[in-house]
């Protein structure tokens, strides 16, 4: 028997122009409309089974924590049917019920109260509210003191206290310290042992492999995928690198005839024109490509080592004198991996006149960097490396991935190969 | 009609079954109203007591105003003023109410209909305390207790239920419209002087005494005043009376009409 189930779950947001709007269409007798819709959620129907652990994954803005909050109670859907069965605990986003002006202590009881315990109840949970949160003597500050871990823990001690059939968590335990967010993750491993059916969404992959037993990927409102948590991880973290988001810029043949460049007509080019940019906007960078020298085909994922291109595609809206083109290389913390440009290799570029295009690669053979998510930088500049306009930077327009297939224990920011290390001295083998 | 009846005594016994939270969120809402201040408590019951003594300073030992009715004057503007006061204070919170608790609203299941309930449960601790000062005062003036002092758990009861109605409209309706919050201040303004709580209805011409008849404070002061100055029981004056409980009907069917179908909205719109 589920714990869990919802039928074509659908919740519409009306989007009114203002407030007055809203109201006449809510007492409105004739059910006139005032409004706009926009679906949060669109029939969504999926079932969970007691004592399942579901992951729900998705970008942001795709309808997460709507669902959660939905299957709390506290939003109503629009349409569509949902059974909940037991006791439900919701931790939702940075939420619970607090009072920022009690103590942590008072808003126990609060919370508690409005749960549906007794004060005598209240005071045999309290020890293990306090141990679980522990956060010292700032359980009896007014919680507006707290840091926003601190409130992250109390609020997970309160959720876990009542003993709930179903626990619903939203992206919450992100904010706790490591060692919070093990000893949470310890608890819900304990709570599904106990035969807690528990929902909870994040980001964090990881948690997602290793607590879930099924997961749902929602996309725009509606499940994009549903099953177990391998699966959906693998498809969602490939969409998340170059699904949708590289197939929005269009990979689009050249098309250009009289090309100064014999390489240009097989360069995989995407579209970079709707990236937002910073600088002067004298010239802006229109197109970019990342591919492989050989094979022409756009690099999705490396090891390093491999010989490839990163094209840069700019147009002049008026006259560069000394133009610049750069690029930078950095991984998924923004820290910069590598970068260059025409200036630092001493590589002149012609001068642009207004409305001229122009194209330059530079092709490398690409470092040995560590696993991870890499974005890519581009740039055109006008000047030298020391008194320079910058014209355009478009941040992250190419993102990749570094996969040293089998190396996963290294670390750091650059990657050696196993057989290149050579380990002597007092080793056995 | 049938299906709307039903909702209503849904919504009824669902704040019936709440009784427990209510009380314990009126407590909490009564400390926490004066938590961060040195003197806590005592401030609830400080502003009517002052207004008391100012306004009796003013006009018996000022103006020198004779007794109204026989009854110090200070006896009977109190009668006037403390139920007054109970009603303004329970509306103006009553009506923040939704915005106060917007936390509990947006993150917490439970029945939001209670928090205007709540509001004005936390008000009457102050009166029912005034109410005590009260009767001391009537006692101290050498007027003994009487048994038609137990009246005043009447219209105390009348006034709660009209303010549950009422509070339910003004509540739900200001988080549309924030400026309910401001005519419902200014409303109370006018209504203070409207209602005869310094003055006697019978300095109206008769002709115009349905005008202010018409305001359930009326019913309310003049019930106060007739447990503990007048001595008249409430059924000989059926007339108002039935009007009163008329009109609180009406708000009661309204308010629970209005939040029923206002509710849906809050967490979006807070």
């Amino acid at each position: 028997m589920p714990a869990i189930k919802t039928e074509n779950l659908s919740k519409v947001y009306k989007l009114y122009n203002n407030k007055k709007d809203r109201l006449k269409e809510s007492i409105h007798p004739m059910k006139k409309k005032y409004s706009r819709d926009f679906y949060a959620l669109k029939e969504v129907t999926f079932e969970v089974q007691k004592g399942e652990v579901l992951g729900i994954i998705g970008k942001n803005g795709s309808g997460k924590s709507t669902l959660l909050t939905i299957l709390t109670g506290l939003l109503t859907p629009s349409s569509g049917y949902f059974e909940v069965k037991g006791k439900v605990s919701a931790l939702l986003e940075l939420g619970a019920g607090f009072n920022p002006e009690y103590t942590g202590i008072e808003n126990i009881y609060l919370n508690g109260t409005l749960l549906g315990f007794s004060q005598e109840e209240i005071d045999h949970k309290l020890e293990e509210i306090i141990e679980f949160a522990n956060i010292g003597e700032f359980i009896d500050q007014p919680v507006k003191m707290y840091s926003s871990g601190m409130y992250i823990r109390l609020a997970f001690a309160i959720a876990i206290s009542v003993d709930p059939d179903i626990l619903i968590i939203d992206e919450a335990l992100a904010v706790g310290d490591i060692r919070f967010q093990q000893k949470c993750y310890r608890k819900i491993n304990e709570l599904r042992d106990k035969n807690t059916t528990i929902l909870f969404c994040t980001h964090d992959i990881g948690a997602v492999l290793n607590l879930c037993s099924s997961c749902i990927w929602l996309e725009q409102g509606q499940i994009e995928a549903y099953g177990d948590p391998e699966t959906i991880a693998d498809q969602y973290y490939a969409h998340m690198h170059y699904g949708k988001s590289i197939q929005d810029y269009k990979v689009q043949p050249e098309k250009d005839k009289a090309s100064n460049h014999q390489t240009s007509t097989a360069v995989p080019w995407q579209s970079a024109a709707d990236v937002p940019f910073f600088g002067e906007g004298g010239a802006t960078i229109s197109e970019v490509s990342f591919f492989h020298q050989e094979s022409r085909e756009p690099v999705k994922s490396l090891k390093g080592g491999e010989k490839v291109v990163i094209g840069i595609k700019a147009a002049a809206s008026c006259t560069i004198e000394m133009p610049i083109l750069g690029m930078v290389i950095k991984n998924s913390y923004g820290v910069n991996a590598y970068g260059t440009n025409t200036y630092q290799e001493k590589c002149k570029i012609r001068s642009m006149a207004s409305g001229e295009e122009i194209e330059i690669f530079f092709a490398f053979t690409f470092p040995p960097l560590a696993n991870g998510d890499y974005t890519i930088d581009v740039a055109i500049a006008e000047g030298t490396q020391v008194v320079h306009i910058q014209h355009c930077w478009k941040h992250d327009v190419i993102t990749f991935r570094i996969d040293n297939v089998g190396e996963k224990y290294q670390f750091g920011y650059v990657y050696v190969k196993s057989e290149e290390m050579q380990i002597s001295g007092d080793i056995i083998c | 009609m049938l299906n709307n009846l039903r909702h209503f005594l849904f919504f009824i016994r669902d704040i019936y079954n709440s009784r427990g939270i209510i009380w314990q969120l009126a407590k909490n809402d009564f400390k926490a109203r004066f938590a961060s201040s040195y003197l806590g408590i005592f401030w609830a019951f400080v502003q009517p007591l002052v207004m008391i003594a100012v306004l009796w300073f003013v006009f018996q030992v000022g103006f020198r105003v004779t007794p109204v009715e026989d009854y110090p004057f200070i006896l009977w503007i109190s009668c006037g003023l403390i139920p007054w006061f109970f009603f303004a204070d329970s509306l103006s919170s009553a009506t923040n109410s939704l915005f106060e608790y917007s936390y509990l609203v947006k993150k917490v299941v439970f029945r939001t209909s209670v928090l205007p309930v709540v509001k004005i449960l936390s008000a009457l601790f102050v009166h029912i305390f005034l109410i005590g000062l009260l009767l001391l005062l009537f006692y101290f003036h050498g007027f003994q207790p009487s048994f038609i002092y137990i009246q005043a758990l009447y219209y105390t009861f009348a006034i709660v239920m009209f303010l549950v109605g009422l509070s339910w409209v003004t509540s739900s309706l200001a988080i549309f419209l924030k400026d309910v919050t401001q005519v419902v201040a200014v409303i109370l303004q006018i209504g203070f002087w409207f209602t005869p709580i310094l003055w006697q209805i019978a300095m109206v011409p008769e002709r115009y005494q349905i005008f202010f008849k018409i305001n359930p404070m009326f019913y309310i002061v003049e019930g106060y005043r007739d447990t503990f100055i007048h001595g008249v029981w409430f059924w000989h004056r059926y007339n108002q009376g039935l009007y009163f409980w008329l009109l609180t009907i009406f708000m009661f069917v309204l308010g629970a009409f209005l939040f029923r179908k206002l509710r849906p909205h809050f967490s979006d719109i807070l």
